[in-house]
């Protein structure tokens, strides 16, 4: 069973990547701001994060992806950036903040789906 | 028996018989006398014999008939000489003897007894003798008692004789030449009566002891004085000895001589003596005498000075020639025997040697010291040549200066006399005249150059200024060469003496090529004055244009709107126009000619401007931040241009600044806006790509699920819709064609009043109050466009409201205009925010958690209300809400 952690602050960007990636191998836990995802992984230890970037408040995905990645606790935890910024130097930045992949909205779910199968080795 | 055994005796014979005197000789003969004879018979004969055979005895008959023996005996007594005379005769009587014996005859003898004749001969001869020796003694007791009177008179010194008492028994006649009495009035006074009291006594003791003690030998010698006749005391030296008369001592006998003389001399001697030491002593000079060995006897104290030996070392005997080196003791030697041989020598260059071991250069000369005319030693003087020979040294090097100095000078340096003949010319003065040294040297200077007229008389003239000892300087001569080049020459002439010579020193400078070239120039001037004179002419005309064109830049300068800086091609800075002092916050008159780097500090205007004057091809903008200190922030783009020449020399960097702040801020804004524009449209894309996705590849979804997922398609459609066109509207705008309004008498309350419910529908937790004054007309206006106006104020008002916020709406109008005014309690907005509202594509707030809008509406709304020729106003304050107040004409036909 894996614990997917999914971060974004529109509810139906939630909703979709929860349809996408609902299984009976998958449990899906949600986040609304890079306070919370840094929070409930955390707490939660899931075994993915999928992160927006753009969210109000202090901590962006992107802020909460070094955090996380920095953390001796949670640094072994993939992240995937899931995000409208997809300049090149958009993804420079996600990379070096440590995502392990970088996915641009819109998107495809079957290929997020097949990432997601990729990361988690399932 | 003869008095010369060598002579044999001569015998003169006086016979008339031959056979008589023949006679006689043999009886001579055997008695083994050996004689010369000669025979006379007359007086002449007898006269010439005594004279030419000069006879050592004379035998003569007593008779002869023409001479007889009495009359020969007389000529021979007459003789000077005593010649024995024998008389021979036959018989005799006795008177007639006596009377020959009487006569003077020494014997006669009887011819009968002719065998007496040798013993007579030889008894005569022995008497004769016997006499001759008595007479002899008593001539010399004759004479020399007689050269002792001579003398005895003669002499200078007093002769005397005292007896055993000491009193005077003979005095010489000099005593009245020295003491002024005769003899006589001394003779039989005492030794002593002469002389003062002490001195009788020492006179009297010693002569006491003389005649006590008398010795052969012993001599008695003493100074001493007696009183003159005058009363003068005469100073004596008395010499005797003891008298012996008949071998018995009988007195004492002497001289006395008048020392008076002798006396002075020896003082003046002293004196002289003393006067010369001293003056020794004196003189710088070495002063010293030496003896014929080399000892030295005296060296004056300069002599101890120089040669570093105590005055005991000196006169201990030390030898002169040790004073020398080594190597010049035997010259000395040899040249002192040469002086001594009467040679002079005169002053002799040897080295001398101190004490010290110290040698130095020494002039020596010596003179013999005479005594009794012999040479007892030399007197010499050593002079010390070191510091003559310094000074000769420096002199020849100082000589040797300057001889170089004159020969190399770079001037020619000439000396001539008086009448201007050349005594030297250097090398110089050689090269120019082209003459070499003989050539010059001892030939006139006026002929030699051939100098004539007005030349010859300067000549002269400076000449004559020398001779009256004034120099002169620097006149011009000019004169042809030998090669017939002409020489130009700067002459200065200095009288000077050299030694003893009174000469004139020429200095010859060559200015032909210098005053050539000062020809050359001053025609050059000339041309230049005149050339200058035209230019001077065009320049005021060119100057009197540029100050008018000068006006009019520093016009244009000033009105144009950009900021202009003038650079050099050292990047300093030459020109700034008043808009640039505004933009870069520094004045033109504190930069003037500093660098620009230092002058403003902004470094990419710098780089920008080394850019240019590199000549890059590259773009040559930069965008400046500039915050001057009491002005905004600006961001200034700066365009460097390079000024040159007619395209070639780069002389300088125009750059203009342009006030861009607002154009970057709308960029920046544009940049901005499509950013989120893009992301706005991704995100509704997002739910629509998505949601499709999965209703077309899930099977099993839920009806419900099916459902909602196409409802969430369906909203994000019609929101991308929306966005769309917003976007379109932009694209309108931002190409300016605008969009034409579709004026038409509307009633604004109720479009307005409509808007208003939709919305309430819509936007259930706003409140929505209107506050619609009626109005009897209608407005003349596009009431699609005021609507879409309505639209945007409302959405914004329920967009940065809170829940349950209140929003105003409400109209009025008077005789022209309508007003509008829309109110929130929203977030409001700062006065940045309210500034910048109506710009295209500006957000209030750009995070993405605000409420979705595009930023356009207002610009929208703002180009409406412009279009209608209105005005609209925004009020608002941080947390205290925002109100929008528009007003349009009633009808903008009356306005226009």
């Amino acid at each position: 069973m894996k614990k997917i952690l999914i971060v974004d602050d529109q509810p139906e960007v939630r909703e979709l990547v929860d349809v996408t990636l609902s299984s009976e191998d998958t449990h899906i836990i949600k986040a609304a701001s890079g306070e919370e995802a840094v929070e409930v992984t955390r707490g939660e230890s899931p075994d993915l994060i999928i992160m927006d970037i753009m969210m109000p408040g202090e901590i962006d995905g992107l802020e909460a992806t070094r955090i996380l990645k920095s953390d001796p606790r949670t640094r072994n935890i993939s992240i995937l950036l899931l995000t409208a910024k997809g300049q090149d130097r958009d993804i420079e930045k996600g990379l070096e903040a440590g995502a392990d992949a970088y996915f641009i909205k819109p998107f495809s779910p079957l290929e997020l789906i097949h990432k997601v199968e990729e990361i988690l080795g399932t | 028996m003869t008095s010369d055994p060598q002579k044999p005796l001569r015998i003169l014979f006086l016979e008339d018989n031959p056979n008589d005197a023949e006679m006689a000789r043999r009886q001579l003969y055997k008695e083994k006398i050996v004689f010369d004879h000669e025979t006379v018979e007359t007086e002449a004969d007898f006269r010439r014999a005594l004279r030419d055979f000069v006879p050592d005895l004379i035998v003569s008959d007593y008779v002869m008939p023409a001479f007889d023996g009495m009359r020969a005996l007389e000529i021979a007594r007459s003789h000077p000489e005593r010649i024995p005379f024998i008389v021979l005769t036959g018989s005799i009587n006795e008177e007639t003897a006596v009377a020959c014996l009487k006569a003077g005859a020494d014997d006669y003898v009887l011819k009968e007894k002719l065998t007496r004749l040798p013993f007579a001969v030889r008894e005569v001869l022995e008497k004769h003798e016997e006499l001759q020796g008595r007479m002899r003694a008593e001539e010399k007791l004759r004479r020399s008692e007689e050269k002792f009177r001579l003398m005895a008179d003669n002499a200078i010194d007093c002769i005397w004789q005292l007896d055993e008492s000491l009193r005077f028994t003979y005095l010489s006649p000099s005593l009245f030449r020295i003491m002024g009495y005769t003899p006589g009035e001394w003779i039989g006074t005492h030794i002593s009566d002469h002389s003062t009291p002490e001195e009788a006594k020492n006179i009297a003791r010693i002569g006491i002891e003389a005649i006590r003690n008398p010795e052969e030998h012993a001599q008695i010698s003493f100074e001493t004085w007696m009183r003159h006749k005058n009363g003068d005391l005469v100073p004596l030296e008395i010499v005797g000895k003891p008298l012996f008369i008949n071998g018995e001592p009988a007195g004492l006998q002497g001289s006395t001589r008048d020392i008076r003389e002798r006396k002075k001399a020896e003082t003046a001697l002293r004196e002289s003596e003393k006067r010369f030491r001293d003056l020794a002593e004196m003189l710088p000079i070495v002063i010293f005498e030496m003896d014929l060995d080399g000892g030295i006897i005296y060296a004056n104290r300069e002599a101890h000075d120089i040669f570093g030996y105590a005055p005991e070392e000196l006169s201990a005997g030390l030898n002169a020639f040790e004073l020398l080196v080594a190597e010049d003791r035997p010259l000395a030697r040899e040249n002192f025997a040469r002086r001594l041989n009467g040679e002079d020598l005169g002053t002799v260059k040897y080295t001398g040697l101190t004490k010290n071991g110290h040698a130095f250069p020494a002039l020596v000369e010596v003179n013999p010291i005479q005594e009794n005319g012999y040479p007892k030693g030399f007197r010499g003087i050593v002079v010390d040549l070191s510091e003559e020979m310094e000074m000769i040294d420096r002199l020849s090097a100082s000589q040797k200066r300057f001889q170089v100095l004159f020969e190399f000078a770079p001037d020619g340096y000439f000396l001539i006399d008086f009448d201007g003949k050349i005594i030297d010319a250097n090398r110089q003065a050689q090269n120019l005249l082209q003459q070499n040294h003989d050539e010059l040297v001892g030939k006139s200077m006026l002929s030699k150059f051939r100098l004539r007229g007005k030349t010859r008389q300067r000549a002269l003239e400076l000449l004559s200024r020398n001779a009256a000892g004034h120099p002169t300087e620097r006149e011009e001569f000019a004169l042809t060469r030998p090669d017939k080049s002409r020489l130009v020459a700067e002459i200065s002439t200095y009288p000077v003496k050299i030694g003893k010579e009174s000469l004139i020193l020429g200095i010859a400078r060559d200015i032909t090529q210098a005053k050539a070239l000062q020809d050359e120039l001053t025609q050059h001037r000339n041309t230049l004055e005149k050339i200058v004179e035209e230019r001077t002419r065009e320049l005021h005309s060119a100057l009197r244009e540029s100050e008018a064109n000068r006006d009019r830049i520093d016009t244009i300068l000033k009105s144009v709107s950009d900021g202009l800086l003038v650079t050099d091609t050292n990047g300093h800075i030459i020109l700034m126009n008043a808009r640039a002092e505004d933009y870069l916050g520094v004045r033109f008159s504190e930069s003037i000619n500093r660098n620009v780097s230092d002058a403003i500090k902004q470094e990419p205007l710098a780089r920008l401007i080394h850019k240019a004057l590199s000549g890059s091809s590259g773009n040559l903008n930069v965008d400046i931040e500039s915050a001057p200190v009491g002005a905004e922030t600006r961001i200034l783009e700066a365009a460097a241009k390079p000024i040159s020449i007619q395209g070639r020399e780069l002389i300088g960097v125009l750059t203009t600044f342009r006030d861009v702040t607002r154009e970057r801020e709308i960029d920046r804004m544009k940049t901005e806006f499509l950013s989120t524009t893009a992301h706005e449209l991704r995100t509704p894309l997002t739910s629509i790509q998505g949601f499709s996705e999965i209703l077309l590849t899930r099977r099993e979804l839920k009806e419900e699920d099916r459902k909602k997922f196409l409802g969430y398609i369906n909203r994000q459609a019609i929101n991308l819709a929306n966005i769309i066109n917003d976007l379109l509207d932009i694209s309108r705008i931002e190409s300016g064609a605008g969009f034409a309004l579709k004026r038409a008498p509307c009633d604004l309350n109720e479009i307005i009043s409509r808007r208003v419910e939709l919305f309430r529908i819509s936007h259930e937790k706003c409140r929505f109050i209107t506050n619609l004054e009626t109005i009897d007309r209608p407005v003349f206006a596009d009431g699609e466009k005021i609507d879409q106006v309505m639209a945007n104020l409302l959405s914004n008002g329920v967009r940065y409201s809170p829940p349950n916020g209140k929003i105003r709406i409400s109209t009025t109008a008077d005789d022209n205009d309508f007003q509008v005014t829309v109110s929130d309690q929203g977030i409001g907005m700062t006065e940045e925010q309210v500034r910048n509202m109506f710009d295209k594509f500006y957000r209030a707030d750009t995070s993405d958690t605000a409420p979705p809008g595009t930023g356009l509406g207002m610009s929208i709304v703002k180009l409406i209300i412009d279009k209608h020729h209105g005005r609209i106003r925004v009020n608002s304050r941080p947390g205290e809400g925002t109100s929008v107040v528009f007003t349009i004409p009633m009808d903008p036909e009356k306005e226009d």
